[in-house]
């Protein structure tokens, strides 16, 4: 700390500064396997819009398919209904 | 505006849905969000870790990113310095480490005992930067390793030039005091 030591004045300080505060490198590996890691997720991001298109898509085919069930359940229903109603007509008819 | 500023805009509107721009915007800044990083944590492995983090961040948000006269490293300085200000909150509950490994540019020195000399007082200099407020510390990093002018550090930091220079006498005195202070206890346990 010999040269701390001496008076420190403000041009002082700053060359000190200059002299422990140099530009670093960061590994070329780290970089480039960072940026290859960035690009790729960029590249099947969730907000892409083909996913978008994709998710709606789905989306309309599942709608259409649940209510195309959703009719068929109701017909079906209404075929028993009809079924029953048809057979109380006929037993009394019969005891009539 | 510039023309590196306008094409940096263009980038930035780009990077949302080409990987290729954001790559670029990534090749453009990520030595001094490094660097940035690596003297505020003074350790390189977690400067890895948080460089990666800060860009994963800006790639998930660039799409929200407004131009609002500001730097596109202004924003990117933003990330770093809350991932920084949560890595600092993390690690108070452990110890410190060092910057054994940093070596700084020492090479005109030759003399053994001169290098050594020299070595201890980067390293004690740093220790002091490291103790001094997260945006005392900033203004330092980007004066002295990025060597920007006092505008362009205004426009990072979100403050005028004057508030800068004023902002970097206090932390010069500030400096000062705690070099002596610190000289000041080791020479007492020295004598």
């Amino acid at each position: 700390m010999g040269g701390i030591r001496q008076r420190l004045n403000r041009k002082r300080i700053e060359k000190l500064l200059a002299e422990s505060l140099v530009p670093v490198e960061p590994s070329p590996i780290f970089v480039s396997e960072l940026r290859g890691r960035l690009v790729t997720i960029k590249g099947d991001q969730v907000f892409s819009p083909w996913i978008l298109i994709l998710i709606l898509a789905s989306l309309v085919i599942f709608i259409a398919s649940a209510l195309g069930f959703a009719i068929r359940l109701l017909l079906g229903l209404l075929g028993l209904i009809g079924i029953m109603e048809r057979r109380r007509d006929q037993s009394k008819a019969l005891g009539a | 505006m510039t023309l590196r500023e306008s094409d940096e805009i263009e980038l930035v509107s780009r990077a949302a849905t080409e990987p290729e721009a954001f790559g670029e915007l990534y090749n453009r800044h990520v030595t001094r969000i490094y660097n940035y990083i690596f003297y505020r944590t003074g350790d390189y492995q977690d400067a890895e870790d948080l460089t990666a983090r800060v860009f994963q961040r800006a790639l998930r948000h660039v799409g929200n990113y407004q131009n609002q006269g500001v730097p596109y490293s202004a924003w990117l300085y933003r990330i770093a310095h809350n991932l920084v200000a949560n890595w600092h909150r993390d690690r108070r509950r452990r110890p410190v480490v060092p910057l054994e490994d940093h070596v700084p540019d020492t090479a005109a020195i030759t003399h053994p005992e001169a290098l050594a000399m020299a070595e201890e007082q980067n390293q004690m200099l740093l220790q002091v930067v490291r103790k001094l407020p997260p945006e005392r510390q900033q203004l330092l990093i980007l004066k002295f390793v990025e060597r920007l002018p006092n505008a362009e550090i205004g426009q990072i930091m979100g403050r005028t030039e004057g508030a800068i220079k004023s902002l970097y006498h206090r932390t010069l005195n500030s400096l000062r005091d705690q070099i002596k202070t610190m000289e000041d206890e080791v020479n007492g346990r020295s004598s």
